[in-house]
């Protein structure tokens, strides 16, 4: 959290173009007035006085918020909100405080998709190249950040990071049956599981029935969410890295070198398609 | 026999509208809200119902007549929909009374449909009319996200 006062206030916050900025550490940090994200219509003055900056990462991207003021941290319970509230992807919740009142959460994915400060078609424009790179063996060289996670004794695979919602754990005995299709409750909403081992057809880990909560990958396009079973989580990497051999098996982009150790990438819509041909029929890859 | 049907009633501007019995939870007076911003204007905010947090539905709003005045505090008919309570926000709360299905019509043609729809029907009482409000459509139907 920074806090401008005075002076600073007026000049801590410069432009690019109309986009306001900070300086923090060094680096630009994009800024996002929250007065008017939440009220587009009313008239929001420029704050005069001090400033509150609350930095926030969603995705890969830093950055700050302005808020009103500052009252305090706390630990709250998160509740579900209903699902008209659920529409507008700004709220990730809401909580009761101390006093009784009802205090609203953010989601903070979801402003800074409403803020533009992640590109809500990212999703999209990521599959898209990914649909380019299964059809022919273009060799691609990017900077990605990505989320390394194993499955099975031996796989080693990894996830554009800008496909995964958030990380979550279950307890097994959360899980629960839609059909044949393993399902949890998650905010308000039935999520199909899909275990990446057994879609891939990689052998089970020993040591994944013993275990008594299941790591899950929540994978969220176009509103829904599916939850992406894996053996353990092992880290989150920005790496550039080429996609060297183009896998056969389906839901498999193909390999790559990623922190000295030959890692699969994962092909999220291509594994779901092979996982259940109806989970997510528009997603199925014609 | 004539099948009698149960309403809480109360009031909206003049009018006179009910919600049948097994439906509503509870009525409760003036609660502090929270607002949502970004939501229709019909969603006033959020009560807090003994730690259950729950919408609640301007039914001025919801019907399109004007607002009420600053001073005029609404209460609370608490009602069971499919997700859970919803509090829809009303003038004056009135009599629970009993009514004959016979008695009932479907609101005229000439209503808005937009507001039609938020109607079950409307029941010929000796001196007024009694709106019967259809909830599920109040909670989920058109002019709602």
């Amino acid at each position: 959290m920074v806090r401008l006062e005075g002076e600073h206030a007026l000049k801590g916050i410069e432009r690019v173009n109309s986009a306001p900025v900070y300086r923090l550490r060094g680096c630009l940090l994009p800024l996002v007035y929250l007065n008017r994200e939440l009220h587009p219509h009313r008239q929001v003055n420029d704050p005069n006085g001090s400033v509150n900056i609350v930095v926030l990462r969603a995705d890969d991207q830093q950055f700050g918020l302005i808020v009103d003021e500052i009252n305090d941290t706390e630990e709250i319970v998160v509740k579900p909100l209903s699902k008209q509230l659920k529409s507008v992807n700004t709220y990730a919740g809401a909580t009761i405080m101390g006093d009784g009142r009802v205090a609203l959460i953010l989601d903070v994915l979801g402003l800074a998709q409403r803020a533009r400060v992640i590109n809500e078609v990212r999703d999209r424009a990521v599959t898209d190249e990914d649909s380019r790179q299964t059809s022919g063996p273009v060799e691609s060289q990017q900077r990605n950040a990505v989320l390394l996670f194993q499955s099975g004794d031996h796989g080693r695979l990894a996830i554009d990071l800008s496909l995964v919602a958030r990380l979550e754990e279950f307890p097994r005995e959360l899980v629960e049956y839609a059909g044949d299709q393993e399902v949890v409750q998650y905010r308000g909403q039935i999520m199909p599981l899909v275990r990446v081992s057994e879609a891939l057809r990689i052998a089970r880990a020993a040591a994944d029935s013993a275990s008594n909560s299941l790591q899950v990958v929540v994978y969220a396009n176009a509103g829904r969410s599916v939850g992406l079973v894996v053996d353990r989580i092992l880290d989150i990497v920005e790496e550039s890295f080429v996609i060297q051999r183009h896998a056969d098996r389906k839901g498999v982009l193909g390999s790559a070198v990623i922190q000295k150790k030959v890692t699969d990438i994962l092909d999220v819509p291509g594994l779901l398609a092979a996982a259940e041909g109806n989970l997510s029929p528009a997603e199925v890859p014609a | 026999m004539a099948n009698i049907q149960q309403f809480c009633t109360f009031y909206l501007q003049d009018q006179f509208f009910g919600v049948p019995v097994q439906q509503v939870q509870e009525v409760i007076r003036y609660q502090e809200m929270t607002h949502v911003p970004l939501m229709p204007e019909v969603i006033r905010g959020l009560i807090n119902l003994r730690g259950q947090i729950v919408m609640a539905i301007d039914l001025r709003r919801r019907f399109g007549m004007e607002n009420r005045a600053e001073s005029q505090k609404p209460m609370n008919v608490v009602v069971r929909s499919d997700d859970g309570p919803v509090s829809f926000l009303v003038d004056e709360i009135g009599d629970v009374i009993e009514v004959e299905e016979d008695c009932a019509e479907q609101p005229p043609e000439t209503l808005h449909a937009d507001i039609r729809e938020l109607l079950h029907g409307v029941y010929k009482l000796k001196d007024h009319l009694l709106l019967a409000l259809d909830t599920e459509r109040t909670v989920n139907g058109r002019g709602l996200p």
